[in-house]
């Protein structure tokens, strides 16, 4: 299979069309990149959360029970 | 000397009422949809297609990569329209996409309306903004195309104006996911608006034939032969093929995201949140 075009300008102007052509690309793969980070900074967002959380929650069960401990001896 | 708890409590404890025309077992039928309710569930989505994500988006980045090459760069142009008809590559996989999402939306719905699952109203959830994504991306690559070939960026031609009515309606169901704190009335008044919604679908689908519009007919049916030559449709056919797969990808991932966020309670979540550090 052979290239359709004879050179790199050749293939960046398009006829007299690369404009529109070019601009569509531009814009398809900007926004579906944007939208797979999005989606990804969504998730870590959320996992960074409740990591968070749950080490709050275990430091919340763990620090009433040493004192009790302490006394009881 | 009930107390106000007591009562309270009386009247949510769940009593079955015997079934006196079969007493037997549950029927074959019962177990398997019984069966079929539990594996549909939160935990079991996650569990099942999590793994998928990683295959099904280094095969679409493959598809779209090689379509994307092929149609910009080896495909012959085309003998009235030049180069400009490449947009073809990204503008009929958005479009193709943005109509089934909104179909994917309507059955969603109706699931989650009938069999009441969740995990219907969560891939709804996740794929919606998608789906108003791509109704964009189809209409802006349509009208940068529509300047080269019809001399204008917009006309109220029936297909397009079907096609704008969709981005609003995409619109109005990710408002409703968004509008309500409680998460089963949301998926209640998305699922509704998605259902009621769908009646656009015939008629972006038709418009090309029942009105007399600018805009061309379907370039591709499964049915008949491709109106196209070999080395035109075969790269489209990569980038549609390719499309989805991300679709699916995207879809798999954002739903899972919802999932862990709902069920965040849940032991298994916490163990999966602790299972990510180590």
């Amino acid at each position: 299979m052979q290239p359709y075009f004879y050179s790199v300008s050749e293939f960046i102007a398009m006829g007299e069309h690369g404009v529109f052509v070019w601009s569509c690309w531009a814009i398809t793969v900007g926004m579906m990149l944007a939208f797979i980070v999005y989606s990804r900074r969504q998730r870590q967002a959320l996992i960074k959360q409740l990591t968070i959380q749950q080490a709050r929650q275990a430091q919340r069960t763990a620090k009433p029970s040493t004192p009790v401990t302490k006394r009881s001896r | 000397m009930m107390g106000r708890t007591c009562r309270h409590k009386l009247r949510n404890r769940f009593i079955p009422m015997p079934n006196l025309n079969n007493v037997s077992s549950p029927s074959l039928w019962q177990r398997i949809w019984q069966g079929f309710l539990t594996t549909v569930g939160t935990k079991q989505f996650f569990r099942i297609f999590a793994p998928w994500v990683k295959w099904l988006a280094i095969l679409a980045g493959m598809c779209l990569l090689l379509g994307s090459v092929w149609g910009l760069a080896f495909a012959p142009p085309d003998y009235l329209q030049g180069n400009s008809y490449r947009i073809i590559f990204i503008h009929v996989p958005a479009a193709s996409l943005a109509i089934s999402i909104y179909f994917a939306l309507a059955v969603l719905g109706v699931i989650y309306l009938v069999w009441k699952i969740k995990t219907a109203s969560l891939v709804a959830q996740a794929l919606a903004p998608m789906g108003f994504l791509l109704c964009v991306i189809s209409l802006l690559t349509g009208s940068i195309w529509a300047k080269p070939t019809w001399g204008t960026y917009w006309v109220w031609d029936a297909r397009l104006t079907s096609m704008l009515i969709l981005a609003f309606l995409y619109a109005g169901v990710m408002a409703l996911f968004a509008a309500f704190e409680h998460t089963a009335n949301r998926g209640k008044a998305a699922a509704i608006l998605s259902i009621v919604g769908a009646v656009n679908l015939p008629i972006i689908k038709y418009s090309v034939e029942w009105w007399n519009t600018l805009h061309q007919g379907a370039t591709f049916t499964l049915t008949a032969a491709p109106k196209m030559s070999a080395d035109m449709w075969m790269p489209l056919l990569l980038m549609i093929i390719g499309s989805y797969l991300l679709v699916a990808t995207l879809a798999i991932y954002r739903t899972n995201t919802l999932i862990l966020s709902r069920d965040q309670g849940k032991a298994w979540v916490k163990e999966y949140i602790r299972g990510q550090h180590k």
